[in-house]
């Protein structure tokens, strides 16, 4: 029997030694706390930076009744000047009874700017202190003053998906259910916030909005709908990554799109992570778990890695000769994504349905025996 | 395993959904196509399966007519691996020709391998200016009435036949009669008189 080539998908690379690029914000300044060859753990801080927060303006014209020129009649703060939150910022007196109107200032900051046209104030927020913590057991390789970038050796399991969107954000992950799980708006709330939430078999547009809205770093799940999909990539499919895409949150599909529970091989691997930190960049698909053993450090120590920390998605599908015992994942509906042990191959071929004569595997799945053409398996 | 479609990701699921008989369920359409892009070594395993495949299939060559269709050397090339994804060969003949828009005569290749392209037959487009017409083909000297509006197809398989080409209404390449050697094949002659 001639050879039977399928095709074959790296989805889960396991205690990699690999680069993690930790950022401060390329604008912001920073104190450095680190140096090169430095061990680290989790908890290091790498620096300290001061992060520019924005502006609030304040329609005080609108707010008082008043007419905008008159603003600087009612100020309490003069151009320049520290107000603190809930510090007086403006009042009018009462007349003929009338309460006493105040206006209180709702952040820490300076007064800015006051626009005696529009009848409103600017408030320039403080600067916030964020320090960085390294969040790997790693050491450091490379830093980079000029971008910002620390970049640590650690270990960690890589997890592929087969499609996603959005920048790198990083979180404690958070596993919400099931593989088979699926996730409405209901389901996400505000403790997620910053997170890396694992949502199961499918999510809801719904949810990503909401997910959205409460600030989460990244979702990864099984399937989505494509048509969600491609709101998050400006309707462009995008599937091997050669494009840039961020809409304030990322994504990471592990499947396919439409309903799929994610696959037993990634789904093993994250379960232990739940809690931990993790690393989620969308646009590559890709998602880091860190080691949170402290012993990773003896193969970090041993493993050299070269200078250069390339930005480039790895090709993860290459293509093998189909073999009994081999494990693969189905392609095709309605089994997409379910895994098993290919316990027999065809010497003959088979007419489908469609019509078409193809040579069938038997694959052996958790709760079933599955007969596919081969073409519609993958090894993995 | 090489992707048997080009350019899958550039086919606007619109497109899919008019020519899709089997659902007009947006969701479920793009969808399917999502999972063609991520997939497209699979093989329709159901009727329905298969159509939404030809239409990809249209879509795919409409995108690219010339990595199938010579238009000055009057042939169209058919990949081994449309043969064997579409199994019914007229189907696959219908779907190349409304996707390229071939006109007059037209030779057809069936690409094998690295050897020389195999000769399948010919497609003979017949132009009708209005809905209602009639011609007449005559190949190796036996006569085949053609109607306008039909797709019909003659067996042939000599690699070279004599076609002689008759109408009042209707014409190839302009032209209202015509004689002339033309190669057939497997498929021998497949005569295009749809509007």
């Amino acid at each position: 029997m001639q050879d039977l080539i399928i095709n074959s998908r790296l989805r889960v690379s396991q205690d990699e030694i690999i680069h993690v690029v930790r950022r401060f914000s390329a604008s912001s300044n920073w104190t450095l706390q680190a140096a090169e060859n430095q061990e680290v753990s989790p908890s290091d801080i790498l620096g300290e930076a001061e992060i520019f927060s924005g502006f609030r303006t304040i329609k005080l014209a609108e707010d008082l009744k008043i007419n905008p020129k008159l603003i600087q009649n009612y100020l309490k703060k003069k151009l320049g000047q520290s107000i603190y939150q809930g510090e007086i910022l403006a009042e009018k007196e009462g007349i003929l009874g009338f309460r006493k109107t105040l206006i209180l200032s709702p952040n820490d900051g300076v007064v800015d700017w006051i626009d005696s046209e529009k009848g409103e104030v600017r408030i320039k927020m403080f600067p916030k202190k964020t320090k960085l913590a390294s969040g790997v057991y790693g050491v450091i390789d490379q830093i980079d003053r000029q971008k910002g970038w620390v970049v640590i050796r650690t270990q960690a399991n890589i997890i592929y998906g087969v499609c996603g969107s959005g920048s790198v954000r990083e979180g404690l992950l958070s596993i919400m259910d099931g593989s088979g799980a699926l996730t409405s708006s209901r389901q996400v709330s505000q403790k997620h916030e910053r997170q890396i939430v694992v949502s199961g078999a499918f999510v809801f547009a719904d949810a990503l909005q909401q997910a959205l809205n409460l600030k989460i770093g990244g979702i990864v799940c099984g399937g989505i709908n494509a048509g969600d999909f491609l709101k998050m990539t400006q309707g462009q499919w995008n599937i091997r990554g050669a494009k840039w895409f961020d809409n304030g949150i990322s994504l990471m599909v592990t499947e396919g799109f439409g309903s799929n529970p994610i696959g037993k091989d990634i789904f093993e691997v994250l379960k232990p992570h739940h809690g931990c930190f993790a690393i989620l960049d969308g646009n590559k698909a890709q998602l880091i778990l860190p080691t949170k053993d402290q012993q990773g450090m003896i193969s970090i120590h041993k493993t050299k890695l070269p200078k250069v920390v390339t930005d480039k998605r790895m090709d993860r599908v290459g293509i093998v000769r189909l073999e009994v015992g081999m494990r693969v994942r189905i392609t095709s509906s309605p089994n997409l994504g379910v895994q098993g042990e290919v316990v027999g191959i065809d010497k003959t071929q088979t007419l489908l349905p469609s019509g078409i004569k193809a040579i069938l595997a038997t694959v052996e799945c958790e709760h079933k025996k599955v007969k596919i053409p081969y073409a519609n398996l993958e090894a993995i | 395993m090489n992707d048997i479609y080009l350019n899958l990701e550039r086919i606007p699921v619109e497109r899919i959904l008019k020519r899709f008989i089997g659902s007009s369920n947006l969701v479920f359409l793009e969808n399917n196509l999502g999972n063609r892009i991520l997939y497209p070594h699979n093989i329709p395993q159901t009727k329905s399966e298969l159509e939404f495949d030809l239409i990809l299939l249209k879509e795919s060559i409409r995108l690219n007519p010339g990595m199938y269709y010579n238009k000055n050397l009057h042939k169209i090339t058919i990949p081994e691996e449309f043969l064997e994804r579409f199994p019914d060969i007229i189907q696959l003949l219908c779907a190349l020709i409304d996707s390229l828009q071939s006109e007059g005569i037209t030779t057809v290749l069936k690409e094998v391998g690295d050897l020389p392209a195999k000769r399948l037959g010919s497609i003979i487009k017949i132009n009708f200016p209005q809905e209602t017409g009639s011609a007449n083909i005559t190949v190796n000297g036996k006569k085949y009435p053609i109607k306008s509006g039909t797709l019909s197809v003659v067996k042939a398989s000599t690699l070279k036949f004599d076609l002689k080409f008759e109408s009042t209404s209707g014409t190839i390449d302009g032209k209202l009669s015509l004689r002339i050697e033309v190669d057939g094949g497997e498929i021998g002659l497949i005569i295009d008189a749809r509007n």
